[in-house]
This record gives structure tokens, C-alpha cells and sequence, in this order.
């Protein structure tokens, strides 16, 4: 497979026209042009990190904070899958659990794996990963849904005495591990996936 | 040519590590270090873990339940699990770090849960919120402990707290229980802790608490009783029925007083007993533990049914013992023969007795042994007559046998008995009704059904129901009377009268008229002194008089009485009327008019000239004081008359004039009579405008001028009263010649007279007298209405300037008089000679009767005249 480096040229990333290997800047969208994104993988690793320290409290804190007449009731998220599940409401936990253990850990190892493939040699073929990193970018913003969820739910269940929601600590850790998440996927320096082939092929002929 | 340069690897050049990081990886780095402060500052905040140890964990949760101190939470459950063995339940709590520190050896800790008891309602916040642990402990800092055992029940008292601990025990007469109020004068001032049996199982114990500013009220004087519910006992001294309050009775609770006075201050954990009830508190006072009772022995022959043990013993009313024990003994050889013999064990409080000292058993036998020998024996007596119930008493017998008592029998000393003096209700009983079977009750009841048969018949006569409406219609005339608008105002009428008096009298005052008038007072009382004197035969003529009034006295009076009551019923009936009652309005406006009047005087200067008058008045009384010189030898001759009159028969002049009555009552009782009172009003109302007129036609100045005339004339009819004492002295003779004259045939005339009166009075001319009275007043009223009318008051002063005149006259006329009385002295003189030659003949006699009548009818006539000139004076100026 011929790529654009092989053929001295250079794509605007923004504005996708090619230009001539040594170009600095694209001559129409202005934007500075590089081959190789060098500190991509750095900056993936570095906001994966973040996204998942923050993913820790948001598990480990209550989410949702509900308070009844006789009673303070604090959710995590876990426990309010469980405590939907011994309601029978399968479905609504089914959907929590989904959006908000399921993806969350998913992106996190998807993210890893690319990054980890990107220098090293994989056995799965390049357009796969890269359905893979398109799948991560466009399903990194429905992590939310917890969050829109728990403020959804905050304004509506306003009845002073009787009855309460507020969100709990966790939702901010929540809300930050998905930017964090998203950020280290946007990192991503697609081209990478390319030159790991590239290189995997080179040393295998030498 | 060149050869192509061989492919070289060209290998970038590598950058130092820190030039190839990311400016991104600061990101994770300080996510790094602020979770790693916020862990670090989390777990150094965080405090210790102690453990709890309970029996159950009864509505505790795990991450939930609070642990608090005074209502502030410093703790969270976080665990709760069993301790070795499943004996207990091990709840660890994670206490605040600040708090920690106070948490020592001297904790303790209990669960709080709702609680309904019959003294309130606990912990009702627990029920929403759950329960929660409390936590006590003191505000001093110990060594840390993290293993604790909790407590079933809150802590009587709680550290920091002031309060007094006691112990109270109870022999199981009273119940104590937890959280029961101590009470003091009715204030809670202290609370129970949980009972609990002693050691040795004999007594309830109870901590007790009393709180800080009552701890004083507490001495080792102090006594404590139950007053929980309430106590019912019938004993020897009857039946009480004793309960504090209700809410007492309910929720129970103990009190306590000092009983005695003094009293140390006592430490925390002292000793009290609960009595059960106020008076063996009271009781207890002598019965404290360090003073041991002396138990004594009284062996009873008789029969002692009734006697209890506890019954009370007594010396002199006193209670100083009571029974412990009562047992038969059979001892032949003590007591000569084998009937069976009450020994009663008594204990005697030594402290009772009030002996000086210390009061022990030794010292108070030794006191009673010695008053035994004085006579002192213990004997049965009835304690109640409605239970039956015996006690046992000490008395002095002073006829008794010498006994001792016997100290060295087993157990106790014996001391002497005699016999009871226990009452037999049943046989005193049985007497008195006996007694009350025996009464005469039926024939009591016969003659009292009698007698209410016969007050029934006099209740229900009509007569006497009638009676009280009689007596009210009266009151109720009377009262409309008096209620009248009318006669209400005549007070103020009177009033404003009253005042204008005043003025005149201050007047009176200035002209020094009192001078003058204690002048005239003066000769009044020279006269007064000559009739003094005058009078000295008075007695006898009292005495005569007296006679005369027995006499009286036995007159048939009752049907005059009647008659008079009848007289009284139609007065009544003619009160009762609308005129009468009009009567005090016309009254009232005359009272106005009179005020007015009293005004002008005032204003004329009439004083003065009364004063002038008076002046001659008093001259006129001098004379009279001369004139009365002759007057005793009258009065003796009037006495001789008196007592022939005396024994002059009246019983029929008194039925005559009980006839006369009765013509009166029926005369006043005529329609006719009736109308007088309207034409009276009427008359009143028409004189009340005329004086008016009066007044507004400058009357009065010329009513002084008439009075000034008068005074003229007094002045010589002074003078000419100076002929009187001879005129006098003659009818002295006069009456001492009457005086031998034989009245009774007068009085049989008079009687006579009495009975044609009587018979004119019932004639229908008398009857038709009122109403032409009637007639007359109407006239009267229109004569004085036309005399206002028609000028007839300037026609009236003109009359009076003539009525001066004619005064005048008269003033001159009355010089005359003197010479005119001498020749009358000479006259009667002649007349007592002729009558002295004609004593006895009767047709002279009986002419000078007639004589006698005649100058006895000028001489009322005279008095009526001068009355009625004294009253009213204007009479003599407008000629009536």
C-alpha cells in the first residue's frame, strides 16, 4: 500500500488538500502541515490517563443523592443498576449499565489497544482499527447520557420535603472521564495506524 | 562522474526526553496530585474506629445511624458484626477526630428509640428518623479506648450534670420503678434509676437522683414515702382513703420532707428507706434503726376479740407501740387454774416516751416499771365502735392492788393488767332501739296530719290569700304615687325653696335680727317663767287626765277602730286616683311659683321690715308675759272641771262618735270626694299662676307695705292686751263658777248633739256636701282664673293700698280697744255677781249654758281666725 509520505506529499488535515512533501503551512486553509503527528501517541496516553483516574471516583462516589421524607438514599452507579435490577426495571438498567460501564471501560481499552498497535505489530487488519477509532469518536459523545440522565432527574424531582434528587460527587468525575476519554481519542493520529504496517512490513524484509 | 552516494541512514537526531514529552502530560499529572491530596487529607481527617458492644442491634444501620452527643452528630455507624462467640453485637462507629479524644474510659453509650411511657413520650424523633446511639462522656480529655459496651437504658445521671446520688431501698411495700418522679411539695426535683434486689435479697434498690438546686432540701432528716396510686385502709381508726393527685396516681411517684428539724448535709450514696405512705414516715421518725423497741408482755384473761396484731398501744392517747404478736398461754401453776390466757407481745418505741437522754429499751423499762408501781396498768379498749377493733392502753389505776411488773419473765417482761373497758355496742344498741320501738309514733303522726289538714284549710282560705294582694295594691298606689314624675321633682323644687330660705336667713343674720329675736325670746321666756308658775297646779291635772285616759282606755274602741280601718280604705281608694295623683305636679309648680315669689321678697327689701314687725312682737309677747298672771288660779279651776269631766259617762259619746266615723268613711267614700283631690290639683295649678302674677305685678312691694302695717297694728294690739290679766281674773271666776255648775246634763246635750251631728252627717246633704265642696273648688279655680284673667292683680294691689288704709284704721281702731276691754271687765264682772245671785235656778242656769256655748264657739272661732292669720297672712290682705 502507497501512502502520501511514500509519494513526498503531505494532506491538510483540516481542509484535506495534499501538498508537496516540504510544505510548512497549506497554502489554502493556512494550517501548519505535518506528515507525522510525533507527540500524538503521547498526548493520547496522557488524556487517557486523566480519563481514567477520573473514571475511579465516578465509580466509587455516589452519583445520585436522593432524599425522601425518611431517608437519604446515595446511588453509585453501580448500585443503582443493581437497585433497578431488584425493581425489575431490566431494561432502564440494562441501558445505564450499557452507557455508563460498558462503553466508558470499552473506549478506554479500544483507545489502548490503537495506541498500543500504533507502535506495535497487530494482527488485525488497518481498516479494521480504523472502523475502530471511528466507532470510538462517534459513540465517545453518548457517554453522556448518565450525566444528561442525573440532570434531567435533578430538575425534576424538586419537591423540597417530601422529595429530592441532587447529583452526587460522581457525576463530575463522570463527566470528566468522558472529556478526558474523547480528548485522548481525538489525540489519535490515524496515520499512525498506516506506518505501524509500513514498519512491520519493512522489518519483515529485511 | 560520480558514483552515486550509497544510501546513508540518515537517523534523526534524538532530542532530549524532556523536549519530546507532551505539554498535555501536566494534565494527568495534576490529576494525579490532587487526588493523591485530596486521599491524603480525606484519610487524615478521618478519626478513629471504636466498636460498641451491644445486646442487639435493633434498628441500627450500617452507614446511617448516628452516633451523637447532646443532640450533635460526631459519628457514623459504618459497621455492625457480631463479637466472639455471637454472644454480642460489636457496632463500630467512625467517630469525628475532634471529638475522639473525649471519648475514654468514662463513655457510655445507649440507642435511643421512641418510647411511650406513663410519664410522656421519649424519642418521639426516632420514629422518622430513625434510631440513633448517644453518646456520653465528660469534657476531660483520657486515655483512648476504642472498645466500649453499650447500655440498655439512658444513665440516671449524666457526667457534668449536678446532681445528688442516693440509694433509696424499699422493703417491698412500695414498688419502685424506673424514671419515677421524686417529688418535693409537689415539684419534681429528682428521678428514679431501674430497681434492682440486693445482694442479699431483702430489699428493692434503687439509685435515685436529685438534681442541683434541690440538693440542699435534703438532710439525713430527710424521709421518703410512696404516693403512687392510692391507699385504702380500714383499721382500728377507721377508713381513709388517701391519693396525691392523678397524675401520681397514674405515673406513680415518691416524696420526701425533713421531718424533724436539723439535719446534717448528706454525701452522694446515702441510704434512704421508701415508706409506703406518709404517716409511717412520720411514725418512722422514732423508729430509726439505731433506737432498738422494748418489747414488753401483757397477759389478758378476758376475751380479747378485735385485738389485732399491729394494733396501736397507747399511753394517754399516745401511740408509743403496737402488737407484734398475740399467743394463748396456759400455766396452772402461775395463774391458779388451766383456762387458756391471751399474752400479747407489745413493742414500745423508747424514743416516744420523750424520755431526757439517750432512749433506750433499758431506760424506758425502767421508767415504766417505776410508774407501774405508781399505779400505771396496761389495759384493753375499744378503738373503733365501727370495726370493733381493740388497741391496748397504759392508764393509771389508782385503787389498784401494789403489782410490779415481772422483769425476769421469759421473754419479756409482764406487766399488770386489768379488765377492759372495752363498750358492748351491741347491747347499748339493742337498747336504743327498744327505746324507739316504744315511742308513741302513731299518735304523734295523728295529730301532726291534724294539724297540717288544718294549716292546709287556713292556707287555702281565700280571705287570707287575698290578703297580700290587698297590701300590694296599696304599695303599689303608694309607690305610683311617690313614683310619679311630679313628686320627684318636688324635692327639687323644695331644694331651690331651701336655698332662696338660706339667703333670706343670711340676711336675717346681718340685720342682726337673731339679737332681736333672742330678745323676744327672752320676754317669751319671762312669760314662759309666769306660766311656769302659772302651771304649778298642773300635776293635779295630769293626774286627772291620766284617770280620764283609763278611762279612755276601756272605751269600746274596736268598732272605732274598724271604722277607721274602713276610713283608711277609702282614703286609699282616693289616693289611689288619677287627681291625687296629679296632685304633686300642681304641688310642684306652686313650689316654683313660691320660689319666685321668695326671690322678690328677697329683692324688696322685706327682712327689714319683718324685723320691724318682730320687734313689735316681742313687745307684744312682754305684755303677754304680764298678762298671764292670773292664769294659775284657771288653771286650778280647769283642773276641778277636768275632774269632773272625769267621771262623766263617754262609753256612749265614743259609740256616737264610732257613728260619726262611719257617716266620715262613707262620706270620703262618695264619688264626689273622690273628684276633690283633681279640683285641688286644679286649684293648686291656678294659685301657682296666680302667684306668678303676682310677682310679675310688683305684688310683693306692696304685700311689705301692708306688712309694715301690720306691725304697726301689733304694736297696739300689744298695748292693748295690757287689759287682759283683769279680763282674765274674771274668767278665772267664770270658770270656777262653771266648774260648780252640773255639767253631766250638759254632756247628755252634747251627747245629744253628737248624735244630731251624726244624723246630719248621714243626711243626703251631707252626701251632697263634697260634691258641692267639689262645686265650690271648681269655682274657686275658675274665680281665680278670671281674676287673672281680667287684670284682676293691678285690681288686687289697688285692694291692697286700700287694705293698708284700712289697717291703718284698724291701727287707729285698736288704740280704742284698752277702754273698750275695761268696759268689758266691767261687763263680766257684772256677769260673775249675776251668776253668783243666780247660782242654781235653772232657767237661768240653763241660759248661761247657752252663753257658755256661744263665747266657747267665738272663742274657736277666734283661734281659727288667728291660726289661719298666723299661716297665712296674705289671708287678712286679700279677705280669705
Amino acid at each position: 500500500m502507497i501512502t502520501a509520505r511514500d509519494m513526498g506529499l503531505v494532506v491538510c488535515r483540516r481542509c484535506t488538500k495534499l501538498w508537496p512533501g516540504a510544505t510548512p503551512r497549506c497554502g489554502r486553509c493556512g494550517k501548519r502541515l505535518q506528515s507525522r503527528d510525533a507527540t500524538s501517541l503521547q498526548r493520547v496516553w496522557a488524556w487517557w490517563v486523566v480519563g481514567l483516574l477520573c473514571y475511579i471516583p465516578a465509580n466509587a462516589y455516589p452519583m445520585l443523592r436522593t432524599r425522601t421524607l425518611f431517608q437519604v438514599q446515595e446511588d453509585t452507579i453501580l448500585g443503582g443498576v443493581i437497585t433497578l435490577t431488584h425493581h425489575g426495571s431490566y431494561g432502564i438498567a440494562l441501558v445505564i449499565f450499557v452507557a455508563s460501564i460498558v462503553i466508558p471501560l470499552g473506549k478506554f481499552l479500544a483507545i489502548a489497544f490503537l495506541a498500543y498497535s500504533a507502535r506495535n505489530f497487530s494482527r488485525t487488519s488497518n481498516h479494521w482499527r480504523m472502523g475502530l477509532l471511528e466507532l470510538v469518536e462517534y459513540i465517545g459523545r453518548w457517554s453522556m447520557i448518565d450525566v444528561f440522565v442525573v440532570a434531567i432527574l435533578t430538575a425534576l424531582v424538586q419537591l423540597h420535603t417530601l422529595a429530592s434528587v441532587t447529583p452526587g460527587i460522581a457525576s463530575l468525575f463522570f463527566a470528566l472521564s468522558v472529556i478526558f476519554t474523547m480528548l485522548s481519542a481525538q489525540s489519535f493520529d490515524p496515520r499512525l495506524i498506516w506506518d505501524a504496517q509500513a514498519d512491520y512490513e519493512r522489518r519483515l524484509s529485511a | 562522474m560520480s558514483q552515486p552516494l550509497p544510501d546513508v541512514p540518515i537517523e534523526p537526531a534524538k532530542r532530549a526526553l524532556i523536549e519530546r514529552l507532551s505539554v498535555v502530560w501536566i494534565v494527568p499529572l495534576a490529576a494525579l496530585l490532587i487526588a493523591l491530596g485530596v486521599a491524603w487529607q480525606s484519610y487524615n481527617a478521618r478519626g478513629p474506629l471504636i466498636e460498641i458492644v451491644f445486646e442487639n442491634s435493633e434498628g441500627i444501620a450500617a452507614g446511617q445511624t448516628e452516633l451523637r452527643y447532646r443532640d450533635v452528630t460526631v459519628g457514623k455507624v459504618e459497621k455492625i458484626g457480631f463479637s466472639d462467640g455471637l454472644a454480642n453485637v460489636t457496632v463500630s462507629v467512625r467517630v469525628d477526630k475532634d471529638i475522639a479524644p473525649f471519648i475514654d474510659g468514662g463513655a457510655s453509650f445507649w440507642i435511643v428509640r421512641p418510647q411511650v411511657t406513663t410519664r410522656g413520650v421519649s424519642g418521639l424523633g426516632t420514629v422518622l428518623s430513625g434510631v440513633y446511639i448517644e453518646g456520653l462522656w465528660d469534657n476531660s480529655i483520657g486515655t483512648a479506648e476504642t472498645r466500649f459496651s453499650g447500655l440498655t437504658d439512658p444513665p440516671l445521671v449524666k457526667p457534668g450534670e449536678g446532681g445528688l446520688q442516693i440509694v433509696l431501698r424499699s422493703q417491698g411495700q412500695t414498688v419502685l420503678s424506673r424514671g419515677t418522679p421524686i417529688f418535693y411539695r409537689g415539684v419534681e426535683v429528682g428521678r428514679m434509676g431501674p430497681p434492682r434486689i440486693s445482694a442479699d435479697g431483702s430489699f428493692t434498690v434503687a439509685e435515685a437522683i436529685i438534681f442541683e438546686p434541690n440538693v440542699r432540701l435534703i438532710t439525713d432528716a430527710a424521709r421518703f414515702w410512696d404516693i403512687s396510686g392510692f391507699s385504702f385502709s380500714l383499721g382500728a381508726q377507721g377508713a381513709s382513703i388517701d391519693f396525691t393527685s392523678i397524675a401520681s396516681l397514674v405515673g406513680g411517684g415518691i416524696t420526701f420532707g425533713n421531718l424533724v428539724s436539723g439535719g446534717a448535709p448528706i454525701q452522694d450514696g446515702a441510704v434512704f428507706d421508701v415508706f409506703p405512705g406518709e404517716e409511717s414516715a412520720r411514725a418512722s421518725v422514732f423508729n430509726s434503726s439505731d433506737v432498738e423497741a422494748l418489747l414488753i408482755s401483757a397477759i389478758f384473761s378476758e376475751n380479747v376479740a378485735g385485738l389485732t396484731v399491729g394494733a396501736p398501744v397507747e399511753l394517754r392517747g399516745i401511740p408509743i407501740g403496737q402488737v407484734t404478736a398475740l399467743n394463748g398461754v396456759v400455766d396452772r401453776q402461775r395463774f391458779g387454774n388451766g383456762n387458756v390466757r391471751l399474752n400479747a407481745s407489745l413493742s414500745i418505741q423508747p424514743a416516744s416516751l420523750g424520755l431526757p437522754g439517750e432512749a433506750t429499751p433499758e431506760v424506758a423499762l425502767e421508767f415504766l416499771a417505776g410508774q407501774v408501781a405508781n399505779g400505771l396498768r396496761i389495759r384493753l379498749a375499744t378503738a373503733s365502735l365501727l370495726t370493733g377493733g381493740l388497741k391496748v392502753e397504759f392508764v393509771n389505776i389508782d385503787d389498784d392492788i401494789a403489782r410490779n411488773v415481772e422483769l425476769d419473765a421469759d421473754p419479756y417482761p409482764v406487766f399488770p393488767t386489768v379488765a377492759g373497758n372495752i363498750s358492748n355496742v351491741s347491747a347499748t344498741a339493742e337498747g336504743l332501739l327498744t327505746r324507739v320501738n316504744e315511742l308513741p309514733v302513731e299518735e304523734l303522726l295523728a295529730s301532726a296530719i291534724g294539724f297540717l289538714n288544718a294549716t292546709t284549710r287556713l292556707v287555702n282560705d281565700p280571705a287570707l290569700q287575698g290578703t297580700p294582694e290587698a297590701v300590694q295594691r296599696v304599695l303599689d298606689d303608694i309607690s305610683g304615687l311617690v313614683g310619679s314624675e311630679a313628686a320627684q321633682n318636688v324635692p327639687t323644687a323644695l331644694n331651690a325653696a331651701l336655698a332662696r330660705m338660706e339667703i333670706l336667713l343670711a340676711r336675717l343674720e346681718e340685720e342682726q335680727a337673731i339679737g332681736r329675736l333672742v330678745e323676744a325670746v327672752d320676754r317669751a321666756a319671762e312669760a314662759a317663767t309666769q306660766i311656769g308658775g302659772a302651771v304649778e297646779g298642773a300635776p293635779a291635772l295630769l293626774a286627772s287626765l291620766n284617770q280620764l285616759a283609763s278611762k279612755a282606755e276601756a272605751l269600746p274602741l274596736d268598732a272605732l277602730v274598724s271604722e277607721t280601718t274602713s276610713v283608711m280604705q277609702s282614703a286609699r281608694d282616693l289616693l289611689g286616683t288619677d287627681d291625687a295623683k296629679a296632685v304633686p305636679q300642681s304641688l310642684n309648680e306652686t313650689l316654683l311659683a313660691l320660689n319666685k315669689t321668695l326671690t322678690e321678697v328677697q329683692s324688696q327689701n322685706g327682712v327689714g321690715r319683718l324685723l320691724a314687725a318682730l320687734d313689735a312682737a316681742t313687745q307684744a309677747a312682754g305684755q303677754v308675759g304680764g298678762a298671764v298672771e292670773g292664769v294659775p288660779e284657771l288653771m286650778a279651776s280647769l283642773n276641778q272641771l277636768t275632774l269632773k269631766a272625769n267621771t262623766l259617762p263617754l262609753d256612749t259619746l265614743v259609740t256616737e262618735a264610732t257613728g260619726v266615723m262611719q257617716s266620715a268613711g262613707a262620706l270620703i267614700g262618695a264619688d264626689a270626694t273622690k273628684a276633690v283631690p283633681q279640683q285641688l290639683s286644679d286649684t293648686l295649678r291656678a294659685l301657682g299662676a296666680a302667684l306668678e302674677d303676682l310677682q310679675s305685678q310688683n305684688g310683693i312691694a306692696r304685700l311689705l307695705a301692708a306688712i309694715d302695717a301690720t306691725a304697726l297694728a301689733a304694736q297696739q294690739a300689744g298695748a292693748s292686751i295690757e287689759g287682759i290679766p283683769a279680763l282674765i281674773e274674771n274668767l278665772n271666776a267664770i270658770a270656777q263658777k262653771a266648774n260648780g255648775l252640773p255639767v253631766e246634763t250638759l254632756l247628755d246635750e252634747l251627747s245629744t248633739l253628737t248624735q244630731s251631728a251624726d244624723a246630719v252627717l248621714n243626711t243626703d246633704g251631707a252626701r251632697a256636701l263634697p260634691s258641692a265642696m267639689s262645686g265650690a273648688l271648681g269655682e274657686l279655680q275658675a274665680v281665680i282664673a278670671e281674676l287673672r284673667a281680667g287684670g284682676a292683680v293691678e285690681n288686687a294691689n289697688r285692694t291692697l293700698a286700700s287694705a293698708r288704709q284700712s289697717a291703718d284704721q284698724i291701727a287707729g281702731a285698736v288704740q280704742d280697744l284698752p277702754t273698750l276691754i275695761n268696759r268689758m271687765t266691767d261687763v263680766l264682772q257684772q256677769a260673775s255677781a249675776t251668776l253668783q245671785s243666780y247660782d242654781g235656778t235653772s232657767p237661768l242656769n240653763r241660759g248661761a249654758r247657752d252663753a257658755l256655748r256661744d263665747i266657747q264657739r267665738a272663742a274657736e272661732a277666734v283661734a281659727s281666725l288667728a291660726r289661719t292669720i298666723e299661716r297665712n297672712p296674705n289671708s287678712l290682705l286679700l279677705g280669705r
